[in-house]
């Protein structure tokens, strides 16, 4: 095989230091394993995450409003993407709790 | 050798000046020389550290740019071709050599060689320009089996494989011994009489600018002084 000049340079330099440039592949190598480690982990915390909140119904969003009638629940329901609308009425109360010596304020929600 | 009246010189200079700045302090490296190079002849320029040799050199083989005045090589005016232009220049016309080889240790002399042949217009063969400089025996050496007179003589071979029309050669002894020295000139002689490569060499040894054809004396960024030998002096008999 006739090699220009340049690449048997490239050819003679890279086996002279072969140790070094092992070790630059076996750093970069390992770099690029726990890349791929961390990112199959991301996804799979992520897809677990997703997998929990649809198995118990866990709510993604909650949202506040004010001066609310029963009746915006239907065109709540009506929003593209929206599974399910569950709505309470929610007031902050004083309670008496056993083993507390001051009040405890406390949210209080109801359903209709 | 030609003589001014025979033909047109391959080089020539017009006032040529340098300036280098840095910050607030200019240097005039040189200061108007006027200059002509005849095909085929033999130059030494001679001169202390800092008269502008080198300048001179680096100008008219197309590295550096001058502050003023004008270097033409036939009807290239350098002065003012864009970097690209010079080079192309370099490439087809110019070859240089240093005090320092500048040979890539992973190669072997004839692979140094073939670097410059496979981009050269007009090469000749990387062994033949080896064999010119006497290291046909030691085409598959690598640099660091040379010794320092054999590695300057690989960067001759390499500077004229190219079949160059000017060699410009800056300190080729300067880091070698005299009986080294001697056997590197004796390089570039043979080069200059077989191949009639117009040659241009820098020293401070003025030994050496016996073997000269015509000797320009540097002192100050200007010509101070120019002679013609007589007769040139094999390079072999010189002694310093």
């Amino acid at each position: 095989m006739n090699l220009h000049p340049l690449d048997r340079k490239l050819v003679r330099d890279l086996w002279r230091l072969r140790g070094q440039v092992l070790a630059i592949g076996l750093v970069i190598a390992s770099g690029v394993g726990l890349l791929v480690m961390s990112l199959t982990s991301l996804e799979a915390l992520r897809d677990t995450s997703a997998a929990y909140y649809e198995r118990y119904r866990f709510a993604d969003v909650f949202a506040q409003v004010k001066r609310a009638p029963e009746s915006l629940a239907s065109r709540i329901a009506a929003i593209d993407g929206v599974q399910t609308v569950e709505t309470r009425v929610i007031r902050s109360a004083v309670l008496d709790v056993e083993g507390f010596a001051e009040p405890v304020m406390e949210s209080i929600g109801l359903s209709p | 050798m030609s003589t001014p009246g025979t033909q047109r010189p391959v080089l020539r200079a017009r006032d040529l000046g340098k300036v280098y700045r840095t910050g607030e302090v200019e240097v005039h490296a040189l200061r108007g020389v006027d200059l002509e190079l005849w095909p085929g002849e033999m130059v030494v320029l001679l001169g202390p550290s800092g008269s502008g040799k080198s300048t001179l050199l680096n100008i008219l083989g197309g590295l550096d740019s001058a502050s003023t005045g004008e270097a033409w090589f036939g009807d290239h005016d350098l002065t003012h071709e864009d970097d690209r232009d010079l080079t192309r220049y370099r490439r087809e016309h110019v070859g240089f050599v240093f005090q320092f080889y500048n040979l890539i240790s992973s190669l072997t002399a004839l692979e140094n060689v073939a670097l410059v042949t496979e981009i050269a217009t007009r090469p000749m063969e990387p062994g033949a320009a080896l064999r010119l400089v006497g290291l046909g025996e030691r085409l598959h050496h690598f640099p660091a089996q040379l010794s320092g007179g054999e590695q300057q003589r690989v960067a001759i071979a390499r500077a004229i494989a190219k079949q160059p029309d000017i060699l410009l050669c800056d300190e080729p002894t300067g880091a070698l011994d005299s009986q080294t020295g001697v056997l590197v000139l004796e390089a570039i002689e043979r080069i200059h009489r077989e191949l009639g490569t117009t040659t241009v060499l820098i020293t401070h040894n003025a030994v050496i600018a016996d073997m000269a054809d015509r000797v320009l004396v540097l002192g100050d960024g200007r010509i101070q002084q120019e002679r013609r030998n007589p007769q040139r002096r094999p390079a072999r008999e010189l002694v310093w």
